[in-house]
């Protein structure tokens, strides 16, 4: 026992602040819920709406792209758009009325970002970005659309693809870094299995272990009072 | 306060909260341990990168259009119809998911037999294992999204019970479980204490424990202090 109590002092020290984190961040992501974690406040799935006309034929890209996986047809903002998946996973968009590959426009990146939108705010303004900070694991040309609401919500928008990559607001940075210090993965990738916390993980488990078994251990002495 | 006193209230908050801390860093623990892509059963299902023969022969997807004027999406792929490699139309509308042959338009129905086979060539298990086909029409399992319905569910006789769901209309992989992703889900649940539909994060007891548990960590502060604070006394055992 004085060994659990040992353990459980020195354990103690070590991992204290990074519980104390734990519980800080948990109580956030409780406080705040699932959606707005996403910077979701204001976002909705791009409706979907008919194809339409299609001029240029299919087999013209079976001819142009060797290896095609699938070939999909779809509405972009109104107009039909191609997307061929090659068996690299590789995608190419291609306009459907000319058959020139796909180009996203800014009226049509503010249309685009206006449809995934449900909140109270007008576009204010649309600048062309490569990539952003805030979003991680894109880094394609596209565009920043920001709502006049009381979050500042911006949506990206891909250029190549005219997708809705996602929506961000001001709440964004505090979730973003509260998700950072959970999971201990310091770059925002969110990746929860590093090595830094199945150490840390370990130890707080220890850390809780011992303190059950002396309080079991109290439970039996009956040294409640 | 007293060391003594300190040291009852840490003992009587590990009892009130204390175990709830035990339950977050055992399921922490496990979700840690597992690497994600693992739990997801990403190992369970083999990509399939055949391409479309240059020389299929296919109709043209303007047919497809004048066939179905509302179809919000339309792909050429490829799928397992009667045990071989076919050519198909995917047709997406508001009312619903078609399969057409590519070359006659005709609508294809997948049956039991064709979900059974599409599953054994996503399968990287065994080939020998056993499996049953049965179809969800209403009544989604706890472990599938209700928003999948209706879905084809195949289940392997295999150590980690692995399960693969198809969409009714495509014979298309919509998910797939095994029982590390099952432990990972008890786990989730008893991490965010929404015993029910396991996905509330805003429960009033949460926020209670997480706020309670931050006091015990208080108490066990001063109980640290208490042990390594600078003594004028010469030491004595406490």
């Amino acid at each position: 026992m004085r060994f659990m109590r040992k353990l459980h002092r020195w354990l103690s020290l070590i991992i204290c602040i990074q519980v104390l984190i734990w519980l800080v961040s948990g109580l956030y992501f409780s406080w705040v819920g699932h959606q707005s974690l996403a910077a979701h406040d204001y976002f909705q799935p791009v409706p979907k709406k008919a194809i339409g006309s299609v001029f240029y034929p299919e087999n013209a890209l079976t001819e142009r792209f060797d290896s095609i996986e699938s070939l999909e047809i779809r509405s972009v903002a109104g107009t039909a758009q191609y997307v061929v998946t090659t068996t690299d996973t590789n995608k190419h968009y291609v306009n459907a009325l000319t058959g020139e590959d796909w180009k996203t426009s800014v009226p049509m990146a503010a249309a685009l970002a206006r449809q995934s939108y449900n909140g109270p705010g007008v576009v204010e303004e649309v600048r062309a970005v490569t990539g952003s900070d805030e979003i991680v694991g894109w880094h394609k040309a596209g565009f920043k659309v920001t709502f006049s609401d009381d979050i500042a919500t911006r949506a990206y928008i891909d250029a190549a693809s005219g997708e809705v990559v996602d929506h961000r607001n001001s709440r964004w940075w505090l979730s973003d870094w509260m998700f950072r210090l959970h999971f201990m993965d310091y770059s925002g990738e969110r990746d929860f299995n590093s090595l830094l916390n199945i150490v840390a993980a370990t130890a707080a488990l220890w850390f809780s272990l011992s303190g059950l078994i002396l309080l079991s251990r109290s439970l039996k002495r009956r040294q409640l009072f | 306060m007293n060391p003594r006193k300190w040291r009852v209230w840490h003992r009587w908050l590990s009892l009130i909260v204390g175990l709830q801390l035990v339950v977050w860093s055992i399921s922490g623990a496990y979700m840690v341990y597992f690497d994600l892509s693992f739990i997801h059963g990403d190992h369970l299902v083999k990509k399939l990168d055949q391409p479309i023969a240059e020389n299929t022969l296919i109709s043209p997807v303007s047919w497809v259009l004048e066939q179905n004027p509302e179809a919000t999406s339309v792909r050429l792929m490829r799928q397992w119809i009667d045990g071989s490699l076919q050519t198909v139309y995917r047709v997406e509308s508001e009312s619903g998911t078609q399969l057409l042959r590519a070359e006659s338009l005709d609508p294809i129905h997948l049956d039991r037999m064709d979900i059974g086979y599409i599953a054994r060539q996503h399968y990287t298990g065994n080939e020998e294992t056993k499996a049953q086909v049965s179809f969800i029409e209403d009544k989604a399992p706890g472990e599938l999204n209700s928003a999948l319905l209706p879905v084809w569910r195949v289940d392997f006789n295999d150590l980690p019970s692995t399960t693969f769901y198809f969409s009714a209309a495509a014979g298309e992989l919509v998910t797939k479980r095994h029982d590390f992703w099952r432990m990972f889900d008890f786990f989730w649940m008893l991490h965010i204490m929404d015993y029910q539909d396991r996905v509330d994060i805003q429960t009033w007891w949460l926020k209670a424990f997480s706020i309670a548990n931050m006091l015990f960590m208080i108490s066990g502060g001063a109980l640290l202090y208490f042990h390594y604070r600078p003594r004028k006394r010469r030491r004595r055992s406490v």
